[in-house]
């Protein structure tokens, strides 16, 4: 049971006492490091970007407006602070072509990837999502993971993104059907 | 298919996405990450000490320069501004403001150095 609101806490911080951020992190910390560490693929810099990320929500809840949820700015930190660390280490490279995507009808590929994914277990299916996952570009997987896994609705993406609701769903759309066609070529190889 | 959320709830991979394993944090997270923000909230604390000292003393140089240029533009009288003394005798008044200054700093290390050896924390001028 949640007794106070984010605000509470977030008043009760800037107001000194320090030890109310706990709660935010109880509130928060989990989803947030699991996110990282599904964007990111390494533990060790998920704990650390994780941490960094409410370091920096510390540091600078005094400008925090309230002009969006608590919540939606924690995570814009947490995909900004993900993707600009991925940018700095290693970069990534395309593996699937975007107009091979685009000549794809979405029911067929659909449709036969689901048909295949059917024929195996629970478990089975899960892991080749995870490698279909990582073979998708940061922001793509963050679009996916944001969408699907924390049940974000679009326009909260878009809060956390930066990108117009529109330009999300665009994304959003491209980005399934990007993973489906990966999820059939792993099939096929 | 559009994104919304209606077709969300009948997405397959959103059936999917929702089986996938949900992490734990770390075991020492909570008390790494509330270690860095006590040391940082310290350091904000610190920060704003010292911008309100440094104001304080502007403040104060401010009201004396300007008592001191309200006085001269009046032309109270009786009031003259001190003559610059002499050289043996402004070196004496060095000496002295010197040894004081000093005294006062030894003062300070040595306040602070008992406080550490006794592990009391330092009193906020303020409560």
């Amino acid at each position: 049971m949640e007794l106070y609101s984010d605000t509470y806490y977030i008043r009760r911080v800037l107001a000194g006492d320090t030890a109310c951020f706990a709660c935010l992190i109880d509130r928060y910390g989990q989803p947030i490091h699991a996110l990282i560490l599904k964007i990111v693929r390494n533990p060790e810099d998920a704990e650390e970007l994780a941490q960094d990320t409410f370091l920096k929500a510390f540091k600078s809840l005094g400008s925090f407006k309230g002009d969006c949820g608590f919540a939606t700015w924690l995570y814009r930190i947490a995909y900004n602070t993900a993707l600009s660390a991925l940018r700095k280490r290693r970069p990534e490279y395309l593996t699937i072509d975007d107009d091979a995507i685009e000549r794809i009808s979405d029911e067929a590929i659909e449709e036969q990837v689901i048909g295949q994914l059917e024929e195996s277990g629970l478990e089975e299916r899960l892991q080749e999502l995870e490698r279909a996952m990582e073979r998708l570009q940061a922001e793509e997987r963050a679009l996916l993971l944001l969408y699907y896994w924390q049940e974000k609705s679009v326009d909260e993406i878009a809060g956390i993104t930066g990108l117009s609701a529109a330009n999300v769903k665009t994304r959003l759309f491209r980005t399934r059907k990007k993973l489906f066609v990966i999820l059939k070529t792993m099939e096929e190889e | 298919m559009n994104m919304n959320q209606e077709n969300k709830n009948n997405d397959y991979l959103a059936g999917l996405f929702s089986h996938l394993p949900k992490t734990e944090l770390p075991g020492m997270f909570r008390s790494d990450l509330m270690r860095k923000i006590q040391i940082e909230a310290a350091r904000e604390r610190r920060r704003g000490e010292r911008l309100g000292l440094a104001a304080t003393i502007l403040a104060s140089i401010g009201l004396i320069a300007l008592a001191i240029g309200t006085l001269a533009y009046l032309d109270v009288s009786g009031l003259s501004l001190p003559a610059i003394p002499d050289k043996p005798t402004l070196a004496f008044y060095l000496y002295i403001g010197g040894l004081a200054l000093l005294l006062l700093l030894a003062d300070h290390l040595l306040r602070k150095a008992f406080r550490r050896e006794k592990g009391q924390p330092r009193q906020n001028p303020r409560q």
